[in-house]
């Protein structure tokens, strides 16, 4: 799951932003769906997404869910799109890079919910369910979601309740999976019902996040057929699906072709029941180098392109009638210390490193402006994030008082500390932060040793924790389980890799981090992820993110419909379409 | 026959310096050019209005009184950096060119003095590590070992060594057989006494030619290297700066302009530099410029 | 002559074993696992240890092995220096281990990219280098000689990676133009749309290769004019100009020809630069993701492609020489 992520960073060496524009239309955030593997839906957060706070000087740009550039749909064209990183496989379950974005497209899910916006829901291979208690499931399989035309000689036929069983069998027998970790640990049994028309899944216990989970891109549903041995090989270059697109071509190192799946079930209710997708094909091509991105968007042979700053969007858009759409996205860098080092045992030490980072640099000179303050559990969603006010006080900018605790910890006025971090990665964010970043340890009493190191011995070292500590780029969470897991003591897998969290020197904090996981109850839920929050603030987090930017997309004037404000759900909407 | 010898007094020897000057108008203006450079890199600290790291002003501005050269794309002070860098790029380029340059002599003169199997062998050496992609050397070498500055001098330096082998050990081969040669041994010199007396100076020369021409290839390599993402982390220079502000460029000329020109300015002088002396050293080729 | 290339032959297949030996090591004296970016977050031993045996990396590097008790030797006919020589001699390139595809096919669908930016480029560094460098010495002095010579040693101080972008970049903020970008056009389908994706590469390749060039054509050529021969041919009564080209140009392209034969090997470094700004999916870009990725084998099989290259590119070169000065000899 999250550690696929860093399999895209070495494969290509693409920047944050790049990435997300592998899923064209629906925005930057949409990309998020593949890194975590985690999708949608804070489905806890009663009130729709942190409304924005700056808004982008053009007229188009809003954040305000909903569409941009609406119109009449009108059926037809080819859209194409550029993603840095190259596809490698097709099969949903053990794919990274930049397949994960299709992977949506390419199947389906029972349902899925946005973490962004809590009034969005896409019922797909299921048309609902019900739980007669906290730790069951009852899907209601929707009848005629048939697989598409393909080479892999599965059937076009409509998937049922034993489709899901044998996808999630595949994903439980294959610890190696994107989505091990939920249906890993998660699923404790499913049946489908004789007529193949109910699908039910039970837990081990009551799952807080079940709703984010379930719809993720990396837990899509393939047609059996497709997982025989036989087949399941030729997975690396084909597809076969029930979802909106098919997988037509695809030329290693150039791109992939997608084209309108005829059998795709979805009818645009709005539009007098046309079927969707509207536009007939879906180009995607690779090409590495922002610049050349950018200018293969200017003159025209891109139907979108994510700028990577709110200047650069504000230069091409200068005469241009470009739709601007701004996204927030979450991702983020992190510093992450070793709980079982010197000096970073001391809570006050690691206080003082949180207390060294002036999160308003960032967001202004990084950024322009166009970024937020992370907490823990960075930045979120409706009632589960604290406000900025609140977050001041729990994580203030205060390098007097990171010299007093550092003096009070070791006696000195100073101390001196190794960090790693990857050197040559191409990651903006990495370039921009890290000056930034050493200027105000610098300023707040530590001695910054750097250690910079070639990216693959970086993750290498990273994913044994041979670290003091580390400055790491970190997936994109777009809820907050992952971020508290880091802070476990058997890191954010349970598997003793990646991170050593806080909760090894405090075991409530473990316990915390467990207990939150089972909360049925919505308001008891918020209450707890705070309090626990509050607690590792007290004591002093081991993973600390600074901030997360908005992106800002910009679309050729013949994109019509785009989905915006719901983050990685977009990948489903499918209403958009091409005029001119 | 090589340089010639002089033993006059200062004023003459001025003199002397000012006539060649004026003679070789471009070779002096490198030579100016690069005395600049060293000069800004080595007062930087007394010159530079800011620390090359410290978040003086706000992004991406443009020139200023505060910023003459404006900021970059997170806030430093771009002049600053600009000295600075100096620093990095031009000790990096020297110290690789003098190792390298050093050893490949030691060993050219060894190689085209012996001759024989210990010729043979080292010219075999030579030939493979030539056929490599001095780049993708680079590149393995910084990937293997991490970028750092010690890395990068390493690397580079390797990379000095074959070429210069090649050059001197022509040299060598060519003095050997020349008549003074002979005619020393005739007289009874003893193999090392020709070595120091008449081989060295002008393979010495000649390497010092080779290795001001090569300082200006080093420096591009460098500034590759750092576009490519490995170079030396952290440290201001000139190829880190032009290759970080690719980002901002079209829109924020100044942070990729004074890096850039100072990579170029710098390496024409070594250039001109290197041409300028390489035709004062050898009068047959004086009447070839 | 033949002898003259069997024996050159036989010393480039030494060079490049030295070579391969040499890159087989380097690329694994470096820390970092490979496998470990496959592991991914639920990384156990047991699912490492299955990588390294997926990726062959449990083998033992050599296939003979000095040890420090008795038999002091080992054999072993499975190891992975074994098994990339197989690889390399038998044209199964094994699979890559970044992106998992079988690296044989993808070499070949590269290939043509990376050719073509070369040819490409030697054929504007001729063009444009060897008549500029001829006429700046024929016009020694003039203003033909100064500006050739400005712009050639401004050539060759510009950083390429620098030229690229702004060749890149400018074109595409003052006129909308650029050309097709990521995707390959073929040569033979759409010679015009082709070469509009290649050239700006090899124009920018080609501005430091052809400075240097035009330098040297120009001190050679002078060089030879001096030569007796050349008074001779004046004095015969041969004008300038039929002097120059019958006999100055080709005794002068010697030197000239040596350096692009080394030229080569400098343009295969350029052209990772100019195939990532450009997004042209040739060889060079290949190579830099692979080198970054530590995917083994790809880097080292392109390592010695390039060796290749060059040596045979200069035993070409060598050869040309006969042809080019008669005087000389093979021993």
């Amino acid at each position: 799951m999250a550690g696929n992520y860093w399999d895209k960073l070495t494969t290509q060496r693409v920047t944050r932003r790049r990435v997300l524009q592998t899923t064209g239309v629906a925005g930057a955030a949409a990309g998020a769906v593949w890194l975590v593997g985690c999708s949608s839906s804070s489905s806890t957060s009663k009130t729709p997404a942190a409304g924005t706070t700056k808004v982008a000087p053009t007229a188009q740009a809003t954040t305000a869910s909903g569409v941009a550039n609406p119109g009449t749909p009108k059926a037809g064209g080819t859209y194409t799109v550029a993603s840095t990183a190259d596809f490698d496989t097709f099969d949903p379950y053990i794919g990274i890079a930049a397949s994960v974005g299709y992977f949506p497209r390419l199947y389906n899910v029972l349902v899925n919910f946005s973490a962004l916006d809590a009034n969005f829901r896409f019922d797909d291979l299921s048309t609902g369910y019900e739980q007669p208690d906290a730790t069951t499931y009852n899907f209601k399989i929707r009848p005629g979601v048939k697989v598409g035309p393909n080479q892999l000689g599965v059937p076009e036929r409509a998937l049922d309740a034993n489709d899901v069983v044998t996808s999630y069998e595949r994903i439980k027998s294959l610890p190696q999976s994107n989505a091990f970790a939920f249906i890993g640990k998660w699923l404790a049994s499913q049946t489908a019902s004789a007529d193949g028309q109910t699908y039910t899944l039970k837990t081990p216990k009551p799952y807080s996040f079940f709703r984010n989970r379930i719809g993720s891109g990396i837990n899509t549903i393939v047609p059996k057929e497709a997982l025989t041995d036989a087949v399941i090989g030729k997975l690396k270059q084909q597809a076969a699906g029930a979802g909106a697109f098919t997988l037509k071509s695809y030329t290693e190192g150039q791109g992939a072709t997608l084209i309108k799946n005829p059998n795709y079930y979805r009818k645009d209710d709005a539009n007098g029941g046309a079927s969707v997708p509207y536009i007939n094909q879906f180009d995607v091509k690779i090409i590495t180098d922002q610049s050349a991105m950018r200018v293969a968007f200017q003159s025209g042979q891109l139907d979108s392109y994510t700028a990577t700053n709110l200047d650069e969007s504000n230069q091409l858009q200068q005469g241009q009638k470009y739709t601007v759409i701004k996204d927030p996205v979450n991702t983020f860098i992190a510093f992450t210390m070793n709980p079982t080092k010197d000096p970073w045992k001391d809570d006050r030490i690691r206080l003082a490193a949180l207390y060294a980072i002036d999160r308003q640099a960032y967001i202004d000179r990084v950024y322009k402006g166009e970024a937020k303050a992370d907490g823990l559990v960075h930045w979120p969603q409706g009632d589960l994030a604290f406000t900025d006010a609140e977050l001041a006080t729990l994580q203030p900018y205060d390098p007097a008082k990171s010299k007093a605790l550092i003096k009070a910890a070791t006696g000195q006025d100073r101390v001196t500390v190794k960090v790693m971090w990857p050197a040559d990665s191409d990651i903006e964010q990495h370039k921009l932060h890290l000056p930034i970043w050493l200027e105000q340890m610098k300023a707040a009493g530590f001695d910054v040793t750097p250690d910079a190191q070639p990216f693959a011995t970086w993750l290498g070292n990273y994913t044994n924790i041979k670290y003091d500590a580390s400055l790491a780029l970190n997936q994109i969470y777009e809820y907050p389980e992952f971020n508290l897991d880091f802070q476990h003591s058997e890191g954010p897998a349970r598997n003793n890799i990646y991170a050593i969290g806080v909760g090894k020197l405090y075991p409530e904090i473990d316990k915390g981090i467990d207990d939150v996981k089972s909360i049925s109850d919505h308001t008891a839920f918020v209450k707890a992820i705070k309090d626990l929050q509050r607690l590792i603030y007290s004591k002093g987090p081991t993973f600390v993110p600074i901030v997360s930017p908005y992106s800002f997309t910009l679309y050729q004037s013949r994109v019509h419909s785009i989905p915006q404000g719901i983050g990685a759900s977009g990948l489903f909407v499918n209403t958009w379409y091409l005029d001119g | 026959m090589g340089v010639a010898q002089r033993s006059e007094g200062f004023g003459s020897r001025l003199g002397k310096l000012a006539t060649l000057a004026r003679q070789n108008p471009l070779g002096t203006v490198g030579l100016i050019i690069i005395l600049t450079f060293v000069f800004l890199a080595i007062f930087a600290s007394w010159i530079a209005p800011y620390s090359p790291t410290a978040l003086s002003g706000n992004p991406d501005q443009g020139l200023s009184s505060a910023h003459i050269f404006g900021t970059e794309r997170v806030g430093r002070d771009i002049f600053s950096r600009f000295l600075y860098g100096g620093r990095v790029s031009l000790s990096v380029a020297v110290i690789s060119v003098l190792l390298g340059g050093s050893v490949g002599m030691i060993i050219g003169i060894m190689s085209g003095y012996s001759g024989g199997i210990i010729d043979s062998t080292i010219q075999r050496s030579v030939d493979t590590a030539i056929a490599f992609p001095p780049l993708l050397l680079l590149l393995i070498i910084t990937t293997v070992l991490g970028p750092s500055y010690r890395t990068i001098v390493f690397a580079l330096t390797l990379a000095v060594i074959p070429g210069v082998i090649r050059i001197v050990r022509g040299a060598v081969l060519s003095e050997k057989n020349n008549q003074y040669v002979e005619a020393a041994r005739a007289s009874g010199a003893a193999g090392p006494r020709i070595v120091l007396r008449h081989l060295l100076p002008n393979v010495v020369a000649l390497g010092i030619i080779v290795m001001t021409t090569l300082l200006g290839g080093i420096i591009l390599a460098e500034a590759a290297l750092a576009f490519l993402g490995l170079g030396i982390p952290n440290a201001a220079s000139w190829g880190r700066d032009v290759s970080d502000a690719r980002s901002s460029f079209p829109y924020h000329i100044p942070s990729a302009l004074f890096p850039g020109a100072a990579i170029t300015l710098t390496v024409l002088g070594f250039n001109v530099l290197g041409d300028s002396i390489r035709d004062i050293a050898d009068p047959r080729l004086r009447g070839s410029r | 002559m033949q002898t003259f290339i069997l024996r050159r032959l036989i010393i480039g297949i030494v060079i490049l074993f030295v070579l391969s030996v040499t890159v087989f090591l380097l690329m694994r004296i470096v820390p970092g696992d490979p496998a470990i970016r496959r592991c991914g977050l639920d990384c156990t031993k047991p699912k490492i240890a299955q990588i390294h045996k997926d990726l062959g990396l449990d083998k033992p590097y050599f296939p003979v092995e000095l040890r420090r008790g008795p038999p002091f030797v080992s054999f072993s006919s499975d190891s992975q220096y074994g098994t990339y020589m197989s690889s390399i001699l038998t044209g199964d390139l094994g699979t890559s281990t970044f992106n998992q595809k079988p690296v044989g096919p993808q070499v070949i669908d590269r290939m043509p990219v990376t050719i073509e930016i070369m040819v490409l480029t030697l054929i504007f560094t001729i063009i444009v280098g060897i008549p500029f460098g001829a006429l700046s010495a024929v016009f020694r002095n003039s203003p033909i000689d100064y500006v050739v010579r400005s712009t050639s040693v401004l050539g060759l101080a510009v950083p390429s990676f620098w030229v690229a972008t702004l060749v890149l970049v400018i074109p595409s903020d003052l006129w909308g133009y650029a050309p097709i970008i990521g995707r390959k056009v073929s040569l033979i389908n759409d010679p015009i749309g082709n070469f509009k994706q290649v050239a700006p590469a090899a124009a920018v390749l080609a501005l430091g290769s052809a400075a240097g060039v035009m330098r040297l054509t120009r001190s050679s050529l002078l060089e030879v004019m001096r030569q007796d021969y050349m008074r001779t041919a004046r004095a015969k009564g041969l004008t300038q100009s039929a002097v120059v080209i019958r006999h100055g140009l080709k005794n002068s392209m010697i030197p000239v020809v040596t350096v692009l034969g080394l030229q080569v090997s400098g343009l295969l470094g350029g052209a990772i630069i100019v195939e990532q700004i450009f997004t042209l999916p040739g060889l060079g870009l290949f190579t830099l993701q692979a080198l970054l990725a530590k995917d083994y084998d790809v880097v080292q099989t392109m390592t010695l492609y390039a060796g290749a290259t060059v040596v045979l590119l200069n035993l070409l070169v060598d050869v040309s020489y006969a042809w080019l000065d008669p005087r000389i000899r093979y021993s």
